[in-house]
């Protein structure tokens, strides 16, 4: 497990990484402001899990990670070193895939706890809470998993990443109710917020919460093969 | 073949007509940073990205003005002359401003950072102001061709399609300046926080990352504190996404119709005076980032 050593070190051990809790933070906010005001509902619990955390914090988050693992590799040249290494390119790929979510996940914990004390203020059952907290972990998997691709694939992984999250997720994927069917947000919403009672039609996807794990984890598996096969084929500096 | 000859290789001064003035040095250098940021001189992967964006942001005008051309005069005449409204065009096309200015602003100013040729550029006829006002010029043109020429398409192409083209000027001359004069204030607010972000790192990435956080996570904020927390309309201030936009809507005025729900539903926005004086304190803050890290001392 070196590599996942190496990028677990590479990606914490940095001010930049610091700078990713500053959304993260606007969780805590969100939901220490509604439980202070008293008015959670579960609407509340939707528009911060579903459109805050899984919608824009976590593909960011993810996006950053993602690509400083494998981009910070490809600009200093040390990518030549681990692909000489006696390691084959598909379990490096795993490896920067699993460390880049792990970290993901890390900077995202204080999110994860507080969305279960939100979800128990609720009264929305452990097994709801349970949802929010698998979904936000499939997301950031599958999001990083797709974005060490694409950075594998693209020299300006970070730009393609910004375009896809601004214009895919935040605009066409919510104008067309079609375009949800192919958007990994709404599979992650499927699942937080498929269980919630009470909750304005509109803010859940027509999805169901199975079709969203199974695609979800679908991605986060391609992506990874996809990304070995193209480590052992790029051409290295 | 030609019969020239090097015989030395060596500095001199330069001798030559001086411009006398700085505006010409501006000039070239918003020229050149504005060519290089749309991917002038580079691969065509370069020029992909933005030419999509503003593709996109087209595309709801072409759309609208498309369908009215397959449809044919019989049924145009019985649709509403204006099928999508100039006010919350903005909001059609929110997602593709953001994304522009977050790839083509920072692409302007970090790289000189970057590459240390700052200081070079300040040894020339250029000073730090001029060197900024080249990059606002550099960033703000291109950033017009999403924020003002989608809705100039859709306003002539409106023209072509009314019955009385010269009436529907009349009945929306105000327009004119309002969609010329929103796309201008979109396009510099946006501008001026793209740089003041820009101007801290040198890491084109970073800065793209920061902008883009910067103002989704304001207007999250703003979103929150007016649904979640049931605070009041102006709650929308914190919401630097839309700032600028709101206001554009406000000088365009007219109505959405019919139309309650979904991207093109009216948004309650904040107090008009709120919304200038925001805007405007977003542009002095912004400037006064811009100067204090431009300074000669700190360049």
């Amino acid at each position: 497990m070196i590599v996942t050593r190496l990028t677990f070190r590479a990606l914490l051990l940095r001010k930049r990484s610091l700078a990713l809790l500053l959304p993260v933070a606007s969780v805590l906010f969100f939901a220490a402001l509604a439980i202070i005001r008293g008015d959670v509902t579960p609407d509340t619990q939707a528009i911060i899990v579903g459109r805050l955390l899984i919608t824009t914090v976590t593909p960011l988050v993810a996006l950053v990670l993602a690509v400083t693992a494998i981009g910070d590799e490809r600009e200093s040249g040390t990518i030549v070193y681990l692909a000489t290494a006696k390691i084959s390119r598909l379990r490096i790929a795993a490896e920067k895939t699993l460390a880049a979510t792990f970290c993901t996940l890390l900077l995202l914990s204080p999110a994860l706890i507080t969305i279960a004390v939100l979800g128990s203020h609720l009264g929305i059952g452990w097994d709801n809470i349970g949802r929010g907290i698998a979904a936000t972990i499939l997301i950031a998997a599958a999001y990083v998993a797709a974005f060490i691709t694409i950075g594998l694939l693209l020299r300006r992984a970070l730009v393609a990443g910004i375009i896809y999250i601004l214009v895919w997720e935040g605009a066409i994927a919510t104008i067309a109710p079609s375009a949800e069917r192919f958007s990994l947000t709404a599979w992650g919403r499927a699942i937080s917020d498929g269980g919630l009672y009470g909750i304005t039609t509109e803010l859940v996807p027509t999805l169901a919460a199975p079709t969203g794990s199974i695609s979800l984890l679908v991605v986060f598996g391609l992506a990874i093969l996809l990304a070995g096969w193209r480590l052992g084929r790029m051409d290295l500096p | 073949m030609s019969k020239a000859e090097i015989h030395d290789v060596r500095y001199r001064p330069f001798d030559g007509e001086l411009g006398g003035s700085s505006l010409r040095a501006i000039s070239s250098m918003a020229r050149w940073s504005a060519l290089r940021a749309l991917g002038a001189r580079r691969p065509w992967t370069a020029k992909v990205v933005p030419v999509g964006l503003a593709l996109i942001a087209m595309g709801p005008a072409v759309t609208a003005l498309g369908v009215k051309a397959l449809l044919g005069p019989d049924i145009t005449q019985r649709l509403p002359t204006d099928l999508v409204p100039y006010g919350p065009y903005y909001q059609l096309i929110g997602f593709a401003i953001l994304a522009y200015a977050a790839i083509v602003i920072p692409e302007t100013i970090c790289p000189d950072r970057r590459s240390r040729v700052l200081d070079l550029y300040l040894s020339t006829a250029l000073g730090p102001r001029d060197y900024v006002l080249g990059k606002i010029g550099a960033s703000l043109v291109p950033l017009l061709a999403v924020t003002t020429i989608p809705l100039a398409v859709l306003y002539i192409g409106n023209v072509f399609f009314a019955p009385h083209p010269l009436g529907y000027v009349q009945a929306n001359l105000r327009e004119i300046p309002a969609i010329i004069g929103g796309g201008v204030l979109i396009a510099l607010v946006y501008t001026l926080l793209g740089l003041a972000v820009a101007s801290l790192t040198s890491r084109r990435a970073f800065a793209t990352v920061g902008f883009v956080l910067l103002l989704i996570v304001s207007s999250l904020t703003g979103g929150t504190l007016r649904h979640a927390a049931g605070f009041g309309p102006n709650a929308r201030l914190l919401n630097l996404q839309n700032l600028p936009i709101w206001l554009a809507q406000k000088m365009i005025g007219g109505s959405n119709g019919a139309i309650d729900k979904g991207p093109l539903a009216p948004v309650v926005t904040p107090d008009l005076g709120l919304l200038i004086a925001a805007n405007v304190a977003i542009i002095v803050i912004c400037i006064g980032i811009l100067t204090l890290r431009y300074r000669r001392s700190a360049a």
